[in-house]
């Protein structure tokens, strides 16, 4: 998982990363919703922003496979 | 797979002979992630087809939901059931040709549905492509050759490695390493697609 990254680190390293990950992971969930906001009615995974957005999302799931290869 | 697909030499033959097992490699990789969303696709659209009534807005506000779940999942906050068959494809299928073997591996391994799924967000990639199928199946195809693509890079990696003079293992381990990296990555990604999908309801 994901803050397995430095558990193994020092105190000091595992906060830093917890903290970065965290507000990262909160400008990214503000992202969506601007993006959202931008957008009249539900979103349309099929087509315009939520379609690049779903491409993104498969590119990042695609690309991390290639660290189980 | 980094291991399987090399150059094995630096001799012209020998990398035009690797050049298109990566190719049929990468191909195959594309076209099973292809087909694995098509038939998502059209089992979305046979969905919609039996269940009108449910129409798009509820699949995709039950994305958002499911998104920021498995985002969730990826930062170790919650844990939701991650069902894999694990199946290890054989090394008999390069028995007779190693083009086809690796061509075969691909298909198998871009479709991803029968060996490990190290990943939450490709349950989400799963469940999106049948919902984008159901309105326009050629998005959702386009999607699943995206997700093919990107899966057949290890094999690219691996082999310019080596052609630099670098055995690949000490970029298999970087990649190894760096899992974390990966499962943040994923979960930011899951974070922003699932933001997109539930606020464009909310606001």
């Amino acid at each position: 998982m994901a803050n397995s990254v430095v558990e193994q680190s020092g105190n000091k390293t595992y906060r830093a990363w917890v903290l970065g990950l965290s507000f990262t992971a909160l400008a990214m969930l503000g992202v969506g919703v601007w993006m959202a906001s931008l957008i009249v009615g539900p979103a349309q995974p099929w087509l315009g922003p939520a379609f690049l957005v779903s491409m993104g999302l498969a590119a990042v799931v695609g690309a991390s496979k290639t660290s189980s290869a | 797979m980094i291991l399987v697909i090399l150059p094995l030499g630096k001799e012209a033959k020998q990398v035009v002979d690797w050049a298109v097992r990566v190719a049929m490699y990468t191909a195959g990789s594309t076209l099973g992630a292809a087909l694995l969303a098509l038939v998502l696709g059209l089992i979305g659209k046979a969905l919609h087809a039996l269940l009108p009534f449910i129409g798009y807005e509820l699949p995709v506000a039950a994305l958002g939901v499911a998104a920021l779940a498995f985002a969730l999942h990826e930062l170790n906050i919650v844990k939701l059931p991650t069902p894999e068959m694990g199946w290890q494809v054989p090394k008999s299928w390069q028995r007779s040709s190693r083009l086809a073997g690796q061509t075969l591996y691909g298909i198998v391994l871009g479709m991803g549905i029968f060996t490990f799924i190290p990943f939450a967000g490709f349950y989400v990639l799963l469940a999106l492509e049948m919902v984008v199928g159901a309105v326009d199946l050629r998005a959702a195809v386009a999607l699943g050759m995206v997700y093919g693509f990107m899966r057949g890079l290890p094999a690219v990696l691996g082999g310019i490695s080596m052609l630099r003079g670098q055995f690949p293992i000490p970029l298999s381990n970087w990649l190894i390493a760096h899992l974390g990296w990966w499962h943040a990555l994923n979960a930011l990604a899951l974070l922003l697609f699932g933001g997109l999908l539930l606020g464009s309801f909310l606001l």
